[in-house]
This record gives structure tokens, sequence and C-alpha cells, in this order.
């Protein structure tokens, strides 16, 4: 690929480094800041941008696979046991073969996810409430780390804060 | 299991309620500093006869809302500096102009904190709402912070902290042991039907925001909703919550570290002096010096509350501090991760680079959530 996405990214910081900040008056200060944190926002991506796909497949396969682990357990009334339904449907339909179904993947078993844990707020067996408890705790823990390590740049993170790397976590 | 969710205070449904009509009218465009001027000369013509706005200037940051400094010349009975405060289409939070203006008002002489002025709560005539405070001089954090977010990882430094650390928690206090029956807050309604509902209010407050403002959905937050209806606190000791009560919501002078002003009241509310020290205390709002994890910059954890509870005679029950920092981490999430992208996404607020930089610390909150939950509370 002629021009690469990585030399446009840079051909873009570049303009924005060395023409468009120069040009604003120190009074302008929302569009310094603007400029400023889009030249972030593209040094951020072009160290994301070679491993975007294998971060989106990931997100979507740990979805599939908590689906899968609460699935087993589901347990309640109507509204529990309508919502595994839901969720069982979503999963079945989930595909991953271009990068946007994997997206439509992840937003359906996502939305699913929730509303069952949602609805076993209402009628949720005791056995369920806490099995999925704990799936999705570990869940999370997984996903907050994957996420921290691909925001880690932005550099929110506290100093004592140790990640593992952005591609080891993919 | 308390999963009531129409229950919640009738003024922040208001707002909400608001809030979706005003998501309908398209982009938001920011506001130029002629315009601003042009609108504010117009609004004190009616509101401070002879009066002129100068110097209209926008001020840096501000991921909820507009701001912008002007001056009244000296020559004027309304002589000084001021900060007008505007609504954007959808802040990173929303809230009501009207409310903020009441709460300043109340806590005039009390705290230290922006006298307000004047008042367009509709935004009939300012173009949208918005609030005109008195300027208060200071900084939120010390020069030699760099370019962090104010109030994240802010390093004060030992002599700072000695100074400001004490000013910290007594006004904590002191915002709570005011009178809140006695004062003129009209627009305020207090969570008194039964001893969990003001715990339920702000569950109820932001799960809606949530469901209503999510681009992706997440299975922690929707776990943390059904552990906090199913963990609901209960409190006969109402006070007046601050809301966003933390370093970088205070201004100080550097020279002397004395606070000048404190600021972000929009968030404010009747609840329990719980929520505002778990705000205070969560780990993202705190910095580490010399090895140490210090909760807003200021103390280490459990100092922190001990000073707390000297300060106010209260006593601070883990449990219930445990729930309040869920329901913090989880309205972090959903301002950043939900209302921060979905504001964005549909091009609602004048800041959506600096909210899709800001969705990161999210992810932080994500971690913090399911450690909460599962944490033992006892100290």
């Amino acid at each position: 690929m002629m021009p690469s996405i990585d030399d446009r990214l840079g051909s873009m910081a570049r303009a924005v480094q060395e023409a468009i900040l120069p040009a604003l008056d120190s009074t302008q200060s929302l569009a310094i800041e603007q400029a400023q944190l889009l030249l972030a926002h593209i040094a951020m991506i072009r160290c994301q941008l070679d491993f975007a796909p294998d971060f989106e497949r990931t997100e979507a396969a740990e979805l599939a696979s908590l689906a899968r682990a609460l699935l087993q357990e589901g347990q309640g009334g109507a509204m529990t046991m309508a919502a595994c339904q839901a969720l069982n449907s979503a999963l079945s339909a989930a595909t991953f073969d271009q990068i946007a179904d994997v997206r439509r993947t992840t937003a359906s078993l996502g939305d699913a996810i929730e509303a069952l844990i949602d609805a076993s707020g209402t009628d949720g067996d005791a056995s369920f409430k806490e099995a999925s408890f704990k799936k999705v705790i570990d869940a999370g823990r997984i996903a907050a780390t994957r996420d921290r390590s691909w925001f880690q740049p932005a550099g929110f993170e506290a100093v004592d804060v140790q990640l593992p790397s952005a591609a080891s976590v993919i | 299991m308390d999963w009531d969710i129409t229950d919640s205070e009738p003024a922040i449904q208001a707002v909400l309620d608001r809030r979706r009509l005003r998501k309908q009218s398209g982009d938001y465009h920011p506001r130029s500093e002629a315009d601003v001027e042009a609108r504010l000369n117009a609004f004190l013509a009616t509101e401070a006869s002879g009066a002129r706005a100068l110097s209209v200037q926008r001020m840096g940051g501000g991921a909820s809302k507009e701001q912008f400094s002007f001056v009244i010349a000296e020559d004027d009975l309304h002589a000084g500096r001021y900060v007008l405060r505007m609504e954007p289409v959808q802040s990173i939070s929303e809230s009501d102009r009207r409310r903020e203006f009441e709460i300043l008002a109340v806590f005039d002489g009390v705290v230290p904190a922006p006298f307000p002025v004047w008042l367009d709560a509709d935004g009939d005539r300012l173009g949208q709402p918005g609030a005109i405070m008195r300027f208060v001089g200071g900084v939120t954090k010390p020069r030699g912070n760099g370019a962090t977010v104010t109030g994240l990882g802010t390093i004060l430094g030992p002599g700072l902290r000695a100074q400001i650390g004490p000013q910290f928690i007594d006004y904590m206090a002191e915002i709570h042991r005011l009178d809140w029956r006695a004062a003129h807050l009209p627009s305020f309604q207090s969570p008194d039907a039964d001893p969990r509902q003001a715990a339920r209010w702000q569950v109820n407050w932001w799960a809606r925001v949530w469901k209503e403002d999510r681009v992706q959905a997440m299975p922690a937050v929707a776990l943390a909703e059904r552990w906090m209806r199913e963990n609901l606190p209960t409190t006969n000791d109402l006070v007046l919550v601050h809301g966003d009560y933390r370093t970088g919501n205070y201004l100080f002078d550097e020279a002397t570290g004395r606070i000048t002003a404190i600021l972000d009241w929009e968030l404010a509310h009747i609840g329990d002096f719980h929520e505002d020290l778990a705000w205070a205390l969560q780990h993202i709002f705190g910095s580490v010096e010399d090895g140490v994890h210090l909760a807003s910059g200021l103390y280490p954890r459990d100092e922190m509350i001990a000073r707390y509870e000297a300060a106010s005679g209260r006593h601070v029950d883990h449990h219930v501090l445990r729930f309040y920092e869920v329901l913090a981490a989880y309205k972090c999430i959903v301002i950043t991760l939900g209302t921060g992208l979905r504001s964005a996404r549909d091009h609602h607020n004048h800041q959506d680079i600096l909210l899709t930089w800001l969705a990161a610390v999210g992810h932080i909150f994500h971690a913090e959530i399911c450690d909460l939950m599962e944490r033992d509370p006892r100290p």
C-alpha cells in the first residue's frame, strides 16, 4: 500500500505540528488544546494500527466465551430464561469473518449479556446470580487489562501500575 | 433486590428528560467569542443596565461546560471579572444551571466558592443555559505538573499537601454540616421516603444515563448495577453532597496553599455523606508520592477517612463506604465511556476530541469496579 497508512498519519501529524499549531494565536486556547490532542491521538493510533483487527477479534471472542459460560448456568424465572434464549440466539448468529461481522457480534453479544444480567436481578436463581457474579468479574478483569494496555499511551495510568504490552493481550 | 427504576429525584428526571429532547437538535458548534459577547451584552442590558462585557475570552479545559471569562469596567456598579458557564447540547455530565446557581448562593460565606450573579436557566437569552459567577483566582494544580488532565495524578508535594489537606477535609465536613432543610434550595428534593431512597436515587440516575448513552455494552457495568440494587445502604442522616469533591475541583493560591474556591457543584444533591468521601478516595484521583498512594493527592486512604471522622464527628461505615465507592466507579464509567463517547460520536459537545481521549480513563474504573465488588470492605 503506497502511501502506507502510517506514512499518511505521519504527514498529518507534521502538518499539525509544523504548520497549524504555529499559525494559531496564543489566545486561541480551545484550538491549541484540540490541535495538541489531535497530535496525541495520531501518535496513539500509529502505535495501535497494526494490532487493531486482532484486538477487536479478541474482544468479540472473549464476549462469546462469557456468553457460553453464562448460558451453562442460566436459571431463573420467565425474564431470566427469556434473556437466556435471546443470548443463545445472539451467540448462534455470531460471525467473525469480516471485521464488520466482528463488530456486530461484539455489539449483539454485549447487549444480550447486559440484558441477561439485568433480568437476573429480577428473577434469577440465587445459584445463577452467584455464578454470574464470578464469571462477569473474571471476564471484566481480563477485558479491563486488555483495554488499559491498549490505551496506556494516553498516560492516565499511575506510575506504580504495571501492565502487559498491548500485543501480548490480544 | 431493589429494582424500582422509576424512583429518582424529580428534578434530575426533568434534567434527563430535557436532555433527551436536546439530543435531537443536531450537531453542536463551539460558540465564538464574538457571539458570546453579543449575547452577553444583550443579556446584561436587561439584568444590569449600563454594564458591558469586555475582554470576553474562552477559558481552557472544561470537558463539561463551555466557559468564558469577561470583565465589566471599573466605572460600573457591577465592575469586576466574571465567568460564564454555558451548556453544550450534551455535557459529559448533564446538570441544571439553576441547581448550580442555588447551591453556590447557599454556600456563599460558608465555604469558599464562586459567587453566582446572573442566571439564564433555559438559555433563552444566552443561546444555551448559562450562569455567571464572580471570577476567583487560583490554580487547580501546581505549575510543573505538566499537561495532565486536571485532577488526575496531580502531584502537590509535601508543602502544599500540608497546607491544603486540612482545608480539604474541613470544607468537606462543612458542606455536610449545612442545614439544607433551612436553606433556600427550591430545585432540590430530599430522598426521605425510606432509608434506602438516597442510594436508590443515585443508582437510578446513573443507570438511566448508562442505558441511554452507552455506545457499547459492558457486562461488568450491568453487574455493578445489579450488585448496587442488592446492596443499597440505609441512611437517616441526609446531608448536602457536593457530588464531585476531589483535587482538581478546587482552586488554590500556590504561594500560600489557601483554597480560594471549591468548584464544580453541578452534581450536588441531598444524600449520604459517604458519597463525597468515596469519590475523593477513588484511586485515579490520587497520586503516588514516595511510593505511597495518596487519595486526592493528599492523604493515604485510612488517614483521609480518620481525618474526615475527626473533622465531621461522623462515623464512617466501611460497608456503606464500599457501596459508594462502587457507585463512584460506576458513575465514572458512565461519564467517560457512556455519555462522553456518545456526545463525541453524535457531535453534541464542543470537546469531542477531548472526550474520546478521556474515555481511556473508563477502563481503569472498569478494573476498579471489579475489584471493589469483590473486596472485603473491612479496614
